[in-house]
C-alpha cells in the first residue's frame, strides 16, 4: 500500500527501488510500473535517472515530482561542473542540494522518495532523500510501496563482502519478489551498477515473461 | 552530562536507517579528542579551557527539522567563535591571547593580566545561550508556516556564576567589561588587587564549570533539568530516572542507568530498535 494516498489526478509511481553498497560499488534495482490509482499508466517507466557520469538518482513516490526535481538537480550539477571544472561534485553535495530544495517546499505536499547514489572521490555513497527534507546516508535502502517485500529478501540474503555478480542476482531476486506481491510494482526490472568508472546498466528483464514456477526455486 | 539515544530512523513501518546519530556536537574545542587541560602551556590552553566548551544536542522527532535546527544553531555558535577571534575591533585590541607578538610566558605580569582578564569573559556561546537561542527559533517557527517538529535536549558545561567580593562579578555589562580590560592592560603592576582576585577566582574552584541540561519541546518550552527524556519512549524512561537518579552518580553508574533505561525500552516499547543505544558523555575534556 502506498504511504501517501494520492489525489486521483496525480500519476504516482508506487513502485519499488532498492539499492545497496558492496565493496567497490553500488548496485541498484528498480521496477518500471507507473500507476494512476488502479490503472497502470506505463510499464516502461525509467525510474533510474542519471545525474552525472557517476551519480544516479532513483524515483519513487510521485512521478512528476521526482522527475522534475531530479532533472532540476541535474541542471544545477551541470552548471556547477561547468563553472568549476576542476572539481567534480560529490554525492554528499548533490544530495544536500536536493534535500534543501525539498525542505523548502515541504508545505507543498510533494511526494518524493529518492536515493542519490554515486562514486566520488570519497568512495561509494548512497543517500536517501525524502520529500520532507530528510537526508540519510546508508548502505542499504529500499523505497516505495513494495519496499517491505523487497527488504525481507534483501536483509535475509545479504552478506558481507558480496561480489558484484552476487549482488546483482540478489537485487533481481528482491525486485521480483516485490513485484510478485505488490500490486503497484511490475513491468520491467532494471539493474544498474556504479563503480569507480561510472554507472552502467547491467540487466533488464520483462517481468511478465518470467515463468513463475521456475524463478522462485533458487 | 550523559546523553543516550537510539539510532533508528523511519517514516512509516520500515526502518529507513539503523545508524543515525541523534546526538550532535555543535561546538567542540577538542576535535581530536585530546584532553587539553594542560597547565604548562597556559597561553594556548587556557583560552580553550575558559572560552568554548562542548555543546551537544540530542534530538527526537522529525529528522529533517532537527537537522535544520541543529545546523542553524551550529552555524551561530561557529559565527560567534569566529567573531571572537576576528570580529569587532574592541575585542581585537585586547585580545592578547591570539596575538602572536605578545609574550606569553606566565612570568610576565603585564601580559598575564591581559590574558587573565579575558579568561573571565567568554565571548563564545555556551549551552545556556544556545538553549535560549533554540527556544526563540522554535517559537518563531511555530508561529509561521513552517514549524520545527522536533524536541531537543541541549547539554554542555556552563561557566559558574562567580560571586566574589567586589567588581569581579561573573558576567557584567559590556562597558564594565571594557573598563576592566583597559585597566588590566594599562594598569600593569599597580593593580595588584585585580590580579589576586582573578587568580583567586581560578583557584577556588578547580572546575569553574557546571553541567547544564536543557529540555526544549516542539512548542518552544524551555526548562533547565537534572535529567529528562524526549520521544515516544520517554514515559518509560522518566520513571526509571526519577527512581534511580541522584546528583552523586559516577560516570559508570550513570552509563549503567542509561543502559537500564534502554533495556526497559527493549522490553516494553513496541518499536524495536535493533542497534544498541549511543551514549555520549560531555564534560570539561570534551565529548566521548
Amino acid at each position: 500500500n502506498p504511504i501517501d494516498s494520492p489525489a486521483p489526478s496525480k500519476t504516482h509511481l508506487f513502485d519499488d527501488d532498492i539499492e545497496f553498497r558492496i565493496d567497490g560499488g553500488i548496485v541498484t534495482a528498480v521496477d518500471s510500473r507507473a500507476s494512476l490509482g488502479s490503472f497502470v499508466g506505463s510499464k516502461t517507466t525509467q525510474k533510474v535517472l542519471p545525474i552525472s557520469d557517476n551519480i544516479l538518482g532513483t524515483m519513487a513516490g510521485g512521478a512528476a515530482d521526482c522527475s522534475y526535481w531530479i532533472r532540476k538537480l541535474k541542471a544545477e550539477i551541470k552548471r556547477y561542473e561547468v563553472a568549476d571544472g576542476s572539481r567534480k561534485i560529490t554525492v554528499a553535495q548533490v544530495s544536500r542540494l536536493l534535500a534543501d530544495y525539498l525542505y523548502g517546499n515541504r508545505g507543498a505536499d510533494l511526494s518524493v522518495g529518492t536515493m542519490i547514489m554515486g562514486f566520488d572521490k570519497y568512495g561509494p555513497s548512497v543517500y536517501y532523500v525524502d520529500n520532507k527534507g530528510t537526508r540519510v546516508a546508508g548502505d542499504l535502502f529500499s523505497v516505495g510501496s513494495g519496499s517491505t517485500f523487497a527488504l525481507g529478501v534483501l536483509d535475509t540474503e545479504r552478506c558481507e563482502g558480496m561480489k558484484e555478480k552476487e549482488a546483482i542476482a540478489l537485487g533481481i531476486k528482491a525486485i521480483r519478489h516485490a513485484t510478485f506481491r505488490d500490486a503497484y510494482s511490475g513491468g520491467l526490472i532494471a539493474v544498474y551498477v556504479i563503480t569507480r568508472k561510472g554507472w552502467r546498466k547491467v540487466f533488464s528483464e520483462d517481468l511478465a515473461m518470467i515463468n513463475v514456477n521456475e524463478s522462485f526455486t533458487c | 552530562i550523559l546523553m543516550g539515544a537510539d539510532s533508528s530512523l523511519s517514516s512509516s513501518i520500515t526502518l529507513t536507517s539503523r545508524n543515525v546519530d541523534k546526538i550532535k556536537v555543535i561546538a567542540n574545542p577538542f576535535p581530536s579528542g585530546k584532553n587539553s587541560m594542560d597547565h604548562d602551556n597556559m597561553a594556548n590552553d587556557s583560552s580553550t579551557r575558559h572560552d568554548q566548551q562542548v555543546i551537544a544536542i540530542a534530538s527526537a522527532g522529525d529528522t529533517a527539522d532537527s537537522e535544520r535546527l541543529v545546523g542553524s544553531l551550529s552555524a551561530q555558535v561557529k559565527q560567534m567563535e569566529f567573531e571572537s577571534i576576528l570580529g569587532s575591533d574592541v575585542v581585537c585590541i585586547f585580545d592578547g591571547m591570539k596575538d602572536s607578538s605578545v609574550d606569553s610566558k606566565p612570568n610576565d605580569g603585564g601580559t598575564n593580566i591581559a590574558m587573565n582578564s579575558l579568561l573571565t569573559r567568554s565571548p563564545c556561546l555556551d549551552a545556556k545561550s544556545v538553549a535560549f537561542l533554540a527556544r526563540g527559533q522554535i517559537a518563531d517557527a511555530l508561529r509561521s508556516r513552517n514549524r520545527f517538529n522536533t524536541c531537543v535536549l541541549i547539554g554542555g558545561m556552563v561557566p559558574l556564576q562567580k560571586r566574589h567580593g567586589h567588581e569581579m562579578e561573573g558576567v557584567s555589562s559590556f562597558s564594565e567589561h571594557i573598563q576592566e580590560q583597559v585597566q588590566a592592560t594599562t594598569g600593569e603592576a599597580t593593580d595588584n588587587k585585580n590580579i589576586s582576585n582573578l587568580i583567586k577566582s581560578d583557584d577556588t574552584q578547580n572546575n569553574p564549570f557546571e553541567p547544564n541540561l536543557f529540555w526544549l519541546d516542539e512548542y518552544g518550552s524551555l526548562q533547565q533539568i537534572e535529567y529528562g527524556a524526549h520521544g515516544l519512549g520517554s514515559n518509560f524512561i522518566l520513571s526509571i530516572l526519577d527512581r534511580k537518579y541522584s546528583k552523586n552518580l559516577t560516570q559508570e553508574e550513570g552509563v549503567r542507568l542509561l543502559e537500564d533505561c534502554f533495556e526497559q525500552l527493549r522490553t516494553r516499547y513496541i518499536i524495536n530498535c535493533p542497534e544498541s543505544p549511543c551514549i555520549k558523555c560531555i564534560d570539561n575534556s570534551g565529548c566521548r
